[in-house]
Order: C-alpha cells, then structure tokens, then sequence
C-alpha cells in the first residue's frame, strides 16, 4: 500500500473567527501502480488534501494519520529529505515556481536539496529533462523566463522529477493550457507513470481527462470523500453525480442523452471511440432493418 | 463599441528581442454582442484583451472605443470605465482583505455615492454566486472562488463591454458553466458586450460571432459554422467542440447526419 490515510481532519486557523473547516475525517487507501484521480469543486479540500501528502501542511494534533511509504507523517522530526524523494508535487500553474538563472539549474534546485553528489544531480538533470520531452544541450543554458509557457510547464514539472519520486503528486496539471497542450501534458503524465513514478494523484476539473487516465476516480465534497471508485462506474451513478453536482465526460453525456431516448447503451460509457462504434453500428443495424422492410 | 484597424502590436520593440504579438488586426465589437476570441496559448489573444483597455498601446494601427482612440491620454479613464478586462490570475487582481472593500474598489473611484456602491457590491456578488463570502477575505479562498471574486469586482464598475481573458480556466465545470450563465444574463439584462477569449470550444458556441486567431492573425470569423471545420481548426492548435468531432467521426463511417451539429442535444435528434 502506497498511501494510507486514515481519519484525517483540518481545520484552517482553529478558534478564530476565520476557524474553517477544511477537510473531515478522510479515510482514503492509495495503492502502489495506482492513477488516482480527485475531483471536486472548488473548495471542497482537494488541495488541503495532497498538501498533506507531502509535509507542507502537517497533520494537526490528535486529528488523523497519514503514512506513505511506511513514513508516518504524524511523527514530530519527520525526515523531510526521505519523504520528499518518495513524493513529488506538482502544483497548479507550476511555471510561476521557476526562478534560477539557467534552465539546468532550475531544475536541479530539489535534487541539490536532496544532497546528492554534483555528478548524480547533473545526471538526474538531465534524465528529467529528457523525460518531460524537451531536449536537454538545447534548453540547459537557457533562461527558463525566456521559454515558451508550455517548456516553461514542462520544466517545472522536470524539477521535481530530478529528485526522482516514486510517487508523483499533480494539482490540475493542464489548467490554462489549450487543447494541444493539454493532450500533451496528459501523454506525458502517463509516460512518467510508466518511466518513473509507479503511482500518480492527479487532481483535474476536466471529467473527460480524468475519466480516461485515472483507473479509481475520489469524489471530494465539502471536506469529505464521498466515493471513490473506477471511472466507468462512477459516471455511471447519476443518483452520485447529481447529488454532489458533477458533469459527466462528454462521451457520457451523450451516451445518457442516447440511452434516455431509449437507444441500448451503456450509461457508463466514457470513451469517444468506444461511443463511436456503438452508434455506427446501431445506425448500420437500424439501415439493415430498413431494407427488410422495404423487401418484405 | 470597439474597433480595431490594422493593429500590430510588438513586445519589446526596437529591441533585439522585439516580438511581434498581432499582426494587422481588423475587427469590431458592437453594442451587446457576444463575442469569443480563440486561439492557441501564445496566439496573441491576451494581448488583444490588454490592447481593447488601453493597457497596451499599438505602435501600428488604432484601437477605438466608444470613438476614443486609447493612445488618448485624456480619455484613458472613460475607456477603463467603458471596458472591464478579467485577465486568467486572480491572485494579481486582489487588492483589499475583505472581499466586500475588494469589489467596492472600482465604484468607489468612480465617486457613487454609497448607497449605490452598496447596491453594485451586493449585486456584483449576488452574480457570481459569492454572497455568502462577502465579509470573509478573499486571500483564504480556492482559486475558482477568488476568480468569480475577480469577475464581480468589475461587474461592480458596470462596464458596457465585459472582456473575459481565460477567467473560467481555473474554475471547474459546473462553475464554468455559473460564469458563462451570468455573461449571459448581463448581455440579456444589462445589454453589455461580452468578449470571452478561451480556447473551450464547448463555450464559444454560444457566442454571436467567433474570430480565431493564430500568430497574431485572424485567421478565420464568422458564426459558430466555423467550429465544424475541424481541419482548419486543428491546423491551428484547436479542436472543434465535442459533438461536432464526434458528428465528422460518424459521418466518416458512413452514419448520415445533417451539416450543423455543434451541441449534443443536435446529434442526438440526428442519431434517434
């Protein structure tokens, strides 16, 4: 098990009047090899919830446990060097994070924290650089102010690879971007899945995307996970979805659209190709009837 | 409303470094339409947003609003009165610690009197859905919620032309579609004029009339009829909405299918 939660709550500034509660009694398992997907409105805690997973906001006292990888994260001198080569965190609009002179240097910044030696870093650099798909003599000496915004993206995201996570941990990764970009991302989301990070959270907005990439889908709803289960069931449930507000994947939306005019259809259905071939050989099967009827 | 003539506009210009951002760029907006700006990220669409406010002057070309040149330094304050521009990050739009002052910002410059103000902020939130929030302060809030707060901050100044640069991109789906209802309705109520540069296909289609632009150009205007020319689209960085792909991938296969469906609601009654 890769990451185990376990009665977690927070409240931001307790006993104040600006006391607000965040998140409330999670229980939540994420196993190694998972792509795990969070969804939710705005505001309902997902952020609060990976920042968890990483150390940033600590477990406050008597209010649940994470332990990831064997780390217990309640543990008062938590090894933040250890956690953080177990977990990468990717947050939203990571580009406005890039700040070092060269490209390299920038992306080397978390290994060096990390206190490997000069050539292991310089070697790490360089495989993360190559991962997120841009090329490493062209880009190293550059200024990462001077890329355009999707290396920009991409080389933020390289930095926290060079401290080479197990587990790699996405706040909307393709938000702002446009479609090819998007599609971009996603692609190399799931070649790190399969290269480096065996274990992917990802937090999306965009149902069609998770819907495709994500093998279990968790479902936050003012500070609670309400149900976690695999894409095709969750869009499935519209009793869930119309109770915690959730649109459907385009290809669903059709799909129930169809199946509401009493076309025989899966309701689950999340994938256009899949959609497509339904109701190409629905529309064959309905000509075919057509021309019996004529010969009768 | 808004015109612009033969706009170039350049980053650093006269530098080594110069980078031209639009290219040649004719188009007008007119009083209570609805129109969406889309292009690919880095296709000159934001540059668009700060030049139809004056933000940025063009070194070639006019942009006019309301008659007034925004080079004319004199008017620059009616233009920003007359075009409320909601850029993509609201983190850079915040200026007070309660949300309430946030929004009265605006009116408050424009010297109403505060009964008025009072009635703007209220309304300006009631709009976007944040009313319950208006005493809390907005630094405390999720991205979406901050970016509605944005947009309500210039609804508060009234203005007629509401220019909408990427502001749904951080909210999820159902707030997107909130925002997009709203626009709606004060193009409907108020009569304003919405520009909604993004590159969601699902949210152009209801525009009036759609301009695409790719390096700075304008490469293809019309109604939403353009959204189905997935080749020209594609070429630009850009895919045509959900149910007009899904309607060419059909009619490839030899599914028949009327010419226009850009909505979901269309395919199905061209399927059943």
């Amino acid at each position: 098990m890769s990451i185990i939660i376990k009665n977690l709550s927070y409240t931001y500034n307790p006993k104040s009047i600006f006391e607000k509660v965040a998140l409330k009694n999670i229980n939540l398992q994420i196993e190694n090899g998972d792509f795990f997907g969070i969804i939710g409105h705005t505001g309902s805690g997902k952020s609060t919830l990976i920042n968890h997973l990483n150390a940033l906001t600590r477990i406050q006292k008597g209010s649940g446990e994470i332990i990831i990888q064997g780390i217990d994260l309640t543990q008062k001198k938590l090894d933040f060097r250890r956690l953080r080569s177990e977990v990468g965190m990717v947050f939203q609009y990571p580009e406005y994070q890039l700040f070092d002179e060269t490209v390299a240097k920038d992306v080397g910044f978390g290994a060096r924290n990390l206190k490997l030696d000069k050539k292991e870093i310089e070697w790490r650099v360089k495989e993360a650089i190559e991962l997120v798909g841009l090329n490493y003599e062209e880009i190293k000496d550059r200024s990462p102010f001077e890329i355009s915004g999707g290396q920009k993206r991409r080389a933020a995201i390289a930095g926290v690879l060079a401290m080479r996570p197990k587990i790699l941990i996405l706040d909307e990764p393709t938000a702002g971007l446009d479609p090819r970009g998007k599609k971009e991302i996603l692609d190399l989301v799931q070649n790190i899945k399969e290269k480096m990070c065996r274990t992917i959270v990802m937090i999306s907005h965009n149902m069609d995307e998770i819907a495709r990439v994500a093998n279990k889908i968790a479902v936050m709803h003012k500070g609670e996970i309400v149900c976690v289960k695999p894409p095709k069931e969750l869009f499935s449930e519209r009793e869930i979805l119309k109770k915690y507000n959730i649109s459907m994947p385009q290809a669903t939306l059709l799909a129930n659209e169809l199946a509401d005019k009493g076309f025989e259809i899966d309701r689950g259905i999340v994938d256009e190709e899949e959609l497509i071939e339904k109701i190409t050989n629905y529309s064959g099967q309905i000509a075919n009837d057509e021309e019996i009827n004529l010969n009768l | 409303m808004i015109e612009f003539k033969n706009v170039s506009y350049y980053y650093n210009a006269g530098t080594p470094e110069q980078v031209r951002a639009t290219k040649k760029l004719s188009f007008t907006i007119g009083e209570g339409e609805f129109v969406a700006l889309v292009g690919h990220n880095g296709s000159g669409k934001s540059t668009v947003a700060r030049l139809m406010n004056g933000l940025l002057i063009p070194q070639r070309g006019e942009v006019i609003v309301d008659g007034n040149l925004t080079s004319d330094n004199k008017k620059i304050f009616d233009i920003r009165k007359t075009v409320g521009v909601v850029f993509q990050n609201p983190d850079n739009q915040m200026i007070a610690s309660i949300i309430e002052d946030d929004i009265a910002f605006g009116p408050e410059n424009l010297g109403l009197p505060p009964e008025e103000i009072r009635k703007r902020v209220d309304w300006a939130l009631e709009s976007v859905g944040m009313s319950e929030h208006k005493r809390g302060t907005p630094f405390r809030l999720s991205g979406g919620q901050k970016q509605r707060i944005a947009i309500a901050g210039i609804l508060a100044i009234k203005p007629r032309v509401l220019v909408l640069d990427e502001s749904t991109a951080m909210l999820d789906p159902v707030g997107r579609e909130e925002v997009l209802k709203t626009v709606m309705e004060l193009k409907e109520k108020e009569g304003m004029s919405i520009v909604l540069i993004t590159h969601f296909m699902e949210e152009a289609i209801k525009a009036d009339r759609i301009i695409a632009l790719d390096k700075g150009e304008k490469v293809l205007e019309g109604g939403r009829e353009i959204l189905s020319m997935s080749n020209e689209l594609d070429r630009i960085g850009l895919d045509a909405p959900f149910a007009a792909r899904v309607a060419g991938k059909l009619r490839e296969k030899g599914v028949s299918l009327a010419d226009n469906i850009y909505e979901i609601e269309e395919l199905v009654r061209n399927i059943m």
